[in-house]
Order: C-alpha cells, then structure tokens, then sequence
C-alpha cells in the first residue's frame, strides 16, 4: 500500500501540525490546503478544528469551502471531522447563540452540564457502542484527550460509535459510513490515538481497492 | 492526578537548574526531543515544556527545541519562558502546543492575560511562581510585591483557570514539596473558583510526594529532576496516579 494523500483542511483554525505529523506517523501523506478543488480531488480528508462553531462555519464560507466539504461527503467518501470538526457536521450549534452549520448529521449541539469544569480538558475513557472500521483494536475504556466546552446531541443514535461521560454522556465518535468524527483529539490521544488515525487511513486505502 | 514531566531547555540542551539558580545546571540530554520520548515511552499523557533562556530574556529563545520536542510526542504538551505578546502564544500553539504558560506576563501585563485568555481560552495557563512570601518573575531572577495568594485571586480575576504553582526554593531540588502551601493555594483557587485546574511543582521527588498532592485534591504535579536522576520512576509514578490509564 503506497502513501494515502490525506487532505488537511486549512481553514485558520490552527491545529494543523499536530493532525499533519498524525497523519505521517499513521503512514499517510498529509497535505494541507484550503483549497476546495483540492478537498473534490482528495482520496481522504481530515477536517481539524478548535475555537467556537460561528467562527468555523464564517471561515469555511470565507474561503468557500462549505460546497467542497458538502459535495464531498455526500459522495461517501472518507472524511474525519476533529473536535470542532465534528460539531459542524451537525445541524445548529448553541454555542453563542443558535449557529446554522453543515447539517451533515441531524441534531444539535449543546453545552455541557453546569456544576463541572467547562471546558472539560484532559484524558477521559471512550466507551464503544457500535463496531466500526475506524475502531477497530480499540480497548474498551481507552483514554482520550477532550478539549471542549459543547457536545453533540444526534437525532438518529445509530450514529453514535463511541461514548464518553463527563457531568452528561456523550458522543465521542460519530461515525457513518466512511465519514467519522471525534469529540477528543486523537492526535494528542498517544497511541491510541495514532491508531485511529491508522484506521482510518486503512478505510481510506480500501476504498481506492 | 497528572503526573507530568519537565523538560526545561537551556542553550538548546535538556537540563535542571537548583531552585532557578541558572549558574546550577545539570544537563541531562543534548537532545530535548530524546527526552520528551523516553518520557512518552513510558507512558507520559502531558509533557511541560519551559524554554529557560526565554523565561530570563522575556521573549521565545529555544523556538526549535521547543518544537523539536512538540513534534516528538503525540500527547498534549504545555509551553512556558519568555511568551510575552499574543504573537508568541499563537506561533506556540500553531506548532502544536496544548496551552501556552505565562508567568511574568501573568504577573507585569494583565491586559495581555486578559486578551490572551479571551482569544485562546482553553490553552493559557498560568504561573505562580513562589519564593518565600513573594512572587518571582523573569526566569525567577526577580520578586514582586505580590503574594503568591494576591496573584492567585487577580489571574483567577482575569479569568485564568489553569493555575500551576512553583515552590521556587524547593524546585530542582530533590527535597519534599511545601504540601503546606500548596495545599493553601490549591485550597484557595477552589474555594474562589471551583472550576480551576491547579498544578504543582517544586521538590516533588518521590510516589509518597505525589501521592499527598493528589489527597490535597490538586490536579496535576509537575517533575522534574526526580525523573532524570530516576529518583522517580515515571512508568511506576504514572500507575499508581492514574490507574487504568496504560
């Protein structure tokens, strides 16, 4: 199996390097552009993302991404949304007001209970729901690393992969088809979170046959 | 608790200083990247990274092994020395930091504190760095005419929410830690803001040290020299801290 070209969205949202040097670690070729030829083109896309959801979703539009990604996850091809990148998959964002986003997965997102520390940031145990390519070897339990303030709450819930617990349990990986997203951060998930990098680059490599 | 190990570079190099004495340094490693993944090897889930010449001359010197060292482990790591401007904090996370310390800016410039933590609010911690009664700033080369509580109560005004807190005088030193004044402080910053994150650091050098913090309900311990002269076993450290974990 050669390199698989993996696209990393830049869409000023920072986080780039830790995804990139992911994605080589994992085998892969990362590159990253803010490009929407470049996202149509691409055999596997990884879309980062940290700050708040409004601010994503106008610097995806400034740049005229919104098609790009809309066209090309419609088409079922690999995609994985990080963090603030899976929470713009969804519907609407509550965070500082009602926020329209891509609408890829039905539901909404919403903020963490009151009475524990928002953001909640550290290494939290990922519990799996439902058995998935981009799962696959993954410990029931394993530690991951969260950095967020809102989560997302699915209306279909056979998107949920993977669960975690903080004040509320979550849905710490969606997962649908070829297009996965996690709440944490499997870049900053050590080997375990190099594995799923691994997987999904796996997904993507069996998808080109 | 986290356990997290110390990378403090000097020159480039991987080195300890005695109590922020920069004329006693040990150097450990020439290579600060070599250490940042023995200490990932063995099961590290933060690295905390301090750029020494940075902190004493108040602007980013050892950019390269800084980086260095981000693009050697996959797990969150904290970056501190010399970050005085937005521009730093950003060019540090940008390479791959988890949050971005400040320690005389947290001290000598509240309105960059507060712009800092507005723009980047969960990746700026903050330093309070004790000698004695005062606060020390400049790669602890100088005192405030602050308490290390009077500091606590106006980073956590700025809405700071990520505290670590140094015993200067017991730090690289191998001692035991001042359990009596992080447990004020810890217990302070809790009582003001039960949403704070407190870290400690200085002397810690053995599991019976970590494991008094960890009742004192602090959040993470930061070790250093312990590790490098294997007073402290990380791997040993690590399990018995956060079980599960590995």
């Amino acid at each position: 199996m050669g390199y698989v070209k993996v696209l990393i969205i830049d869409y000023g949202a920072g986080n780039l390097r830790s995804v990139a040097r992911a994605v080589a670690w994992a085998g892969g070729e990362p590159i990253i552009s803010s490009r929407p030829e470049d996202i149509l083109s691409a055999r596997a896309v990884v879309m980062p993302g940290v700050g708040a959801a409004a601010d994503t979703m106008r610097n995806l539009q400034e740049r005229g991404l919104v098609e790009a990604v809309l066209e090309y996850i419609g088409q079922g091809r690999p995609f994985l949304g990080v963090c603030m990148g899976q929470q713009v998959l969804f519907e609407y964002s509550l965070e500082g007001g009602r926020h329209r986003c891509l609408g890829v997965l039905r539901g909404q997102v919403v903020r963490l209970p009151d009475g524990l520390k928002v953001p909640h940031m550290g290494w939290n145990r990922v519990r799996v729901v439902r058995s998935h390519p981009f799962l696959e070897g993954v410990r029931d339990g394993e530690y991951f690393y969260f950095v967020h303030s809102y989560y997302p709450q699915p209306e279909e819930p056979d998107v949920v992969a993977a669960v975690a617990e903080y004040g509320v349990e979550f849905p710490a990986v969606v997962a649908r088809g070829a297009l996965v997203a996690t709440q944490f951060h499997p870049e900053k998930s050590g080997p375990a979170g190099l594995l799923l990098y691994r997987n999904f680059l796996r997904m993507a490599s069996a998808r080109q046959g | 608790m986290e356990v997290i190990p110390a990378i403090d570079i000097l020159g480039g190099r991987c080195v300890r200083l005695s109590q922020g004495d920069y004329s006693r340094q040990t150097v450990y490693d020439d290579d600060s990247a070599a250490a940042a993944r023995r200490f990932h090897a063995a099961g590290a889930r933060r690295l905390h990274v301090v750029d020494l010449d940075g902190a004493r001359e108040g602007r980013p010197v050892n950019r390269e092994a800084v980086a260095a060292v981000l693009r050697a482990v996959p797990v969150p790591v904290q970056v501190g020395g010399g970050i005085r401007t937005l521009a730093d904090v950003a060019a540090y996370l940008e390479l791959g930091a988890d949050r971005c310390v400040l320690g005389t800016a947290a001290v000598e410039d509240e309105s960059f504190v507060r712009e800092a933590i507005a723009r980047f609010p969960a990746s700026i911690a903050v330093a309070v760095d004790a000698r004695g009664g005062r606060v020390a700033t400049r790669g602890w080369l100088q005192e405030a005419e602050l308490s290390p509580l009077e500091l606590a109560d106006r980073l956590l005004d700025l809405g700071a929410r990520t505290i670590i807190y140094t015993d200067v005088l017991r730090d690289g030193t191998l001692s035991r830690p001042n359990l009596e004044a992080a447990a004020r402080l810890s217990r302070h910053v809790k009582d003001r803001a039960p949403d704070a994150v407190v870290i400690c650091a200085g002397g810690i050098s053995s599991l019976e040290d970590l494991l008094a913090l960890a009742r004192l309900g602090v959040d993470g311990a930061i070790v250093g020299r312990a590790l490098y002269t294997g007073d402290l076993d990380l791997a040993q450290a690590l399990a018995a801290l956060t079980p599960g974990t590995r």
